[in-house]
């Protein structure tokens, strides 16, 4: 295993399944233990940890998704009964609590599913199977965003919503260029506000198994995948060998740049646009299109607000100078 | 006394009066839109205020008028220093209200730094940034409205 010198730390270039089994369970669990969380800290400038998914291996067993399932079961919601009546009936109440087996999509009980599909490409036939779930941007609307704070951005770049503060309001996901976070009613502090008149459950999202990393340990999909599709480490590593592998396979990378860059980098033999057209898109299907940096109008825009003293200096000033003279 | 006048008619029909009404009705619209109401409330389904649901658009409308009340805010403090300062005062209401917007300005200045990419900030401490931020807006809205009601402007002559 690659490992080099990290603020202070070794820590390797990053993490599979397989190099967490080569070197046998309780040497990697130890060596996981001390360099997962010491990258939440790394000097990239944002320290944000990156997952490469090399989506040529995925077979779609699915196992990354049960995995999910069950790793993750103890944050499923779990909503009271009757739902409060929505005022204005505009606003639906949305329950999934039902329906907890669904898996060929997102849900609040399924963060995490595999979209298939068969894409034509220089005259040879691929079958594309690609784990779907948040992105983790470097820069999230749904944490920016949220007029409650109820998100946040860890320093290892995941971003996170929390069950105890979300409202439901769903702003997450409507900002959410891929449309991720899923709603549950009747669960969460609205309850206890006003239930009728403001917000609507929780929202729910991959949350990148961030405790069992703070913990050291892989993320679950990670963890389970047979196929080795995954792999964990420092974003700009995660960055240099996704071009290296798409270079080798003639392939395409798509997270990179997208809504001004993720941390989610997948790997195609085939072009993205390609199976973005394939795919079946849609509610909790998310697309592959190429999305522009959403917070990018905000953030430029934020130069006015540092000239807008100046300028206001500036008529003060001459103002002054008219009448003095 | 020309500034006698302006307390006898608290800054009414000036351009900066104006200026600060436009600001303020905007920042409070477009502030209340970033939490999801206008849709659930039909006010995007008002002909012409369908921008009012689109998240993006008022986040950028907040900015403008922000840009616009900073300038004015940096207008008045240096009009009065450099011009005023010796002929009116700051009344009590004045002075609450300018707290308030300066509290407003700080808390809302540092959630443009909080948008910017690579700042991140613990759960907590981004709920209280915003809510404090929301405390501002609703307590000038309430300042604004004694004053208007009681009539009480913003200067005094000395």
């Amino acid at each position: 295993m690659p490992i080099y010198e990290y603020k202070g730390e070794t820590m390797p270039h990053q993490i599979s399944r397989r190099s967490f089994l080569k070197g046998g369970l309780a040497a990697a669990g130890a060596l996981a233990a001390s360099s997962v969380p010491a990258a939440a800290v790394s000097a990239d400038g944002h320290g944000h940890l990156a997952t490469l998914l090399d989506i040529s291996k995925c077979i779609a067993c699915g196992a990354c998704v049960e995995a999910c399932r069950e790793t993750n079961q103890h944050k499923h919601p779990e909503p009271q009964k009757p739902f409060p009546k929505m005022i204005p009936a505009r606003a639906k109440n949305v329950d999934w609590s039902d329906k907890r087996d669904v898996d060929d999509r997102l849900t609040p009980y399924n963060w995490l599913y595999v979209q298939s599909t068969y894409v034509e490409h220089e005259g040879e036939e691929h079958e594309v199977n690609i784990p779907r779930r948040c992105m983790h941007c470097t820069n999230p609307p749904c944490v920016k965003l949220c007029p409650f704070g109820a998100a946040e951005q860890l320093n290892n770049g995941i971003a996170r919503i929390s069950d105890s503060l979300c409202m439901g309001g769903a702003k997450c996901k409507t900002v959410c260029p891929w449309k991720i976070p899923e709603r549950q009613s009747g669960v969460g502090l609205y309850l206890d506000l006003l239930p009728t008149l403001a917000g609507n459950g929780v929202m729910y999202k991959c949350d990148r198994c961030y405790d069992r990393l703070a913990q050291g340990e892989l993320p679950a999909c990670i963890e389970a995948c047979p196929e080795d599709v995954q792999s964990i480490g420092p974003r700009e590593d995660i960055i240099r060998e996704a071009h290296e592998l798409a270079e080798e396979m003639g392939g395409y990378v798509y997270g990179e740049k997208e809504n001004g860059g993720t941390n989610t980098i997948y790997v195609s033999p085939v072009p993205f646009e390609k199976i973005n057209q394939a795919i079946e898109k849609g509610k909790g299907k998310p697309h592959l299109k190429p999305v522009k940096d959403h917070m990018a109008d905000g953030n430029n825009l934020a130069a006015a607000l540092a000239i807008a003293p100046i300028a206001g200096i500036a008529a003060a000033v001459g103002k002054f100078y008219k009448m003095t003279t | 006394m020309k500034e006698n006048s302006i307390q006898a008619k608290p800054d009414s029909k000036t351009a900066f009066w104006y200026l600060y009404l436009a600001s303020v009705v905007m920042l409070a619209f477009s502030g209340f839109g970033q939490m999801p109401l206008y849709k659930r409330y039909y006010i995007a389904d008002i002909p012409g205020m369908a921008w009012s649901a689109d998240f993006y658009t008022t986040h950028l409308v907040h900015y403008i008028f922000s840009a616009l009340l900073i300038g004015l805010a940096s207008y008045a403090v240096f009009h009065h220093v450099l011009t005023r300062k010796k002929s009116v005062a700051l009344t009590t209401s004045g002075y609450v209200r300018s707290v308030i917007v300066a509290g407003l300005l700080f808390s809302g200045l540092l959630l443009v730094t909080y948008n910017f990419s690579g700042v991140s900030l613990p759960m907590w401490a981004a709920a209280t940034l915003l809510f404090t931020h929301v405390g501002f807006a609703m307590a000038l809205i309430v300042a604004g409205l004694v004053a208007l009601i009681g009539r009480k402007p913003w200067l005094k002559a000395i």
